[in-house]
């Protein structure tokens, strides 16, 4: 038995229900999982325990599985993992004392779906995803109950396009991406891109697996750039003189581009609207000001309003 | 090819950008050139190997030397001299050539340009022993290799006639403020000094740095070292109301060194109106035989105009 888990030893897999992935997911930075239980106990006149052999005691469980990778393009939420349909979570563990991952166990979260994945491009960091599924069930595993030996990394199969391993600000394609006018004029410093797919389970009687999951419309996509300021942001707000007239406002298509026109990746986000402008710093402890300017998207992005759970459904160990 | 390289055959040149003038600089006595890579490492789960070793932000440094003796120091020859942060935004170019180590005077056959640099810090030392000096540090981006004749012609060799290298003598203090603490002592080395930092600044769609911004406030520190003939007289005193108690005021710096042919003013270090003792430290004077010395630290901030 080894002395502790450290990055070495873990690995993430991915894939679509009861498949075995294919491989490790490459650039994985960090991992996270955290089950817990929502209680719900009721007390009857005459008792004052909560007795758990009675029934009184009831629990459900959620799952949350959030991993962290660096990566070098956009993924299309619509046909993601876990967006439009159940995917399975893996958590590789091994010893120690190994240069490489040579699994021991696993820990399997079946039937996951994405809450929400985010990307960080930043001029001191690298090029980083971010992605959180929720589940009901988890299993500790031991490694071997499918086929053995250590899954493999992808390989890149564009010859004409090679990219390096990590993303970094000179990768950020700035005269190619369609971005606000403020940063023509200001330094910008990073881009937050979350979308959120808020679900609610529908439960029936007879089980407690939920007959599917149902997504809460709609789905919010926030840009959040923050920049360096050198001019002001041109963003005029005038107090409403007429009662009938409100201020106005439109909203705006967005296209960030990743490298050159040989392998770009874009990120396109449609009917954009700024919600959020803060300017700070520049304060007497001599540091720059800033400006985060955030936007709000609210396109369907393909997903479908309901995932029914599989009548099927394989629990436990495979 | 030279066997070597020393101070006969390696010279410095510097050129304030926009100026479109490259001067030699005068009594330069060391030149230093470091190139840092600054690394970073991203590994992933599953091994131990370094997943990508990437080059993050190279920097190029460079610090010249020279004795102050009259000539354009390297402050002004750099940025046009004036105050510290009227000049905060000026750039240099910085030209470091070599010859053959068989010539009298430099004859340049190599060159590393230094394009576009900023001013770091900068550094003057008044000794009673040995010459008066400045230390001037640059920080940019840019290095480039190059045996050009366009290139190499603009490390030249300095001019040698007429130079006299300023010395204790040469330390006007009857044109010099000093702080009360200090005026009337037997000072044996005032050194000022300061440190503008340059912070870059960088933005997504390009690997180097847009600008590298000076950190103010910038803190400007001068030092006297005296010769002691009785104890430090600076109480320290934490009887301090609400009106006010017995702690170090602010005071104006200025120091004036002479020129060696006709004893007009030379250089001026004017530190401003604003500078407080930061510091006393009494020394010295132990069985080895030494004299005991008192170091007083003054410090103001943003203000410090070099000319000369």
């Amino acid at each position: 038995m080894g002395n502790r888990l450290f990055y070495s030893c873990l690995g993430v897999g991915l894939s679509t229900p009861n498949v075995f992935p294919s491989n490790i997911l490459t650039g994985v930075q960090s991992v996270a999982i955290t089950s817990s239980n929502s209680i719900e106990y009721f007390l009857s006149a005459k008792n004052t325990e909560v007795n758990p052999s009675n029934g009184s005691f009831q629990a459900t469980t959620d799952v949350t599985f959030d991993y962290s990778q660096i990566v070098t393009s956009f993924e299309d939420l619509s046909t993601a993992i876990g967006s439009n349909s159940y995917g399975d979570l893996y958590m590789f563990t091994g010893e120690d004392t190994e240069a490489e991952l040579d699994p021991v166990r696993y820990i399997l979260c079946r039937y996951v779906l994405l809450e929400s994945i985010s990307y960080n491009i930043s001029v001191d960091s690298f090029f980083e995803q971010s992605k959180s599924f929720k589940g009901f069930s988890r299993y500790i595993c031991p490694f071997g109950s499918f086929p053995a030996g250590i899954p493999g990394e992808p390989t890149d199969t564009d010859p004409d396009c090679i990219l390096p391993s990590v993303l970094k600000r000179e990768h950020f394609n700035i005269a190619g991406s369609n971005l606000p006018s403020i940063v023509n004029s200001n330094a910008l410093q990073t881009i937050q891109i979350t979308q959120s797919i808020n679900r609610t389970n529908i439960n029936e009687p007879g089980t407690k697996t939920p007959y599917g999951s149902a997504v809460n419309f709609p789905i919010e996509t926030n840009i959040t750039l923050e920049l360096i300021s050198r001019n002001l942001d041109g963003n005029t707000q005038p107090f409403q003189t007429n009662s009938c007239l409100g201020n106005s406002f439109a909203t705006t298509d967005m296209e960030i581009v990743i490298c050159n026109s040989v392998c770009e990746n874009k990120f396109n986000i449609s009917e954009a609207a700024f919600t959020n402008i803060v300017y700070g710093g520049g304060d007497v402890g001599g540091g720059n000001q800033t400006i985060t300017i955030e936007y709000t998207s609210y396109e369907p992005l393909g997903i479908n309003p309901l995932i029914e759970f599989p009548s099927n459904a394989t629990a436990g160990c495979p | 090819m030279a066997n070597r390289v020393f101070y006969a055959s390696q010279g410095v040149s510097i050129e304030q950008v926009g100026s479109l003038q490259v001067n030699a600089v005068q009594g330069a006595q060391s030149v230093g050139v470091q190139s840092n890579f600054t690394l970073e490492q991203a590994f992933q789960l599953g091994q131990l190997s370094i997943y990508n070793n990437v080059v993050t932000n190279p920097e190029v440094t460079v610090t010249v030397s020279k004795v102050l003796d009259g000539e354009d120091t390297i402050y002004k020859l750099a940025t046009g001299g004036g105050s510290l942060v009227s000049v905060a935004a000026e750039r240099t170019n910085v030209y470091v050539g070599v010859g053959d180590d068989t010539e009298s005077a430099v004859n340049t056959n190599q060159v590393v340009k230094m394009t576009g640099m900023y001013l770091s810090s900068v550094s003057y030392t008044m000794p009673t022993d040995g010459f008066m000096t400045e230390e001037v540090n640059f920080l940019g981006d840019d290095k480039v290799f190059s045996t050009e004749p366009a290139d190499v012609a603009l490390v030249t060799a300095p001019a040698t006639s007429g130079n006299v290298v300023l010395r204790r003598q040469h330390f006007k203090t009857a044109d010099c403020t000093f702080p009360a603490a200090v005026d009337g002592q037997n000072i044996t080395n005032v050194t000022i000094s300061a440190d503008l930092g340059r912070e870059a600044m960088y933005k997504l769609g390009q690997f180097g740095p847009f600008h590298r911004f000076t950190n103010f406030p910038l803190e400007v520190s001068c030092e006297f070292e005296v010769s002691a003939t009785g104890l430090d007289q600076t109480n320290v005193d934490q009887n301090v109301t609400c009106t006010g108690g017995n702690l170090p005021e602010e005071e104006p710096i200025e120091i004036v060194l002479c020129d060696p042919d006709t004893g007009n003013n030379s250089y001026t270090f004017n530190l401003g109106d604003k500078n407080r003792l930061a510091s006393v430290n009494y020394q010295g004077g132990d069985t080895g035989g030494g004299n005991a010395t008192i170091s007083y630290s003054y410090t103001t901030y943003n203000d410090l105009t070099i000319t000369g």
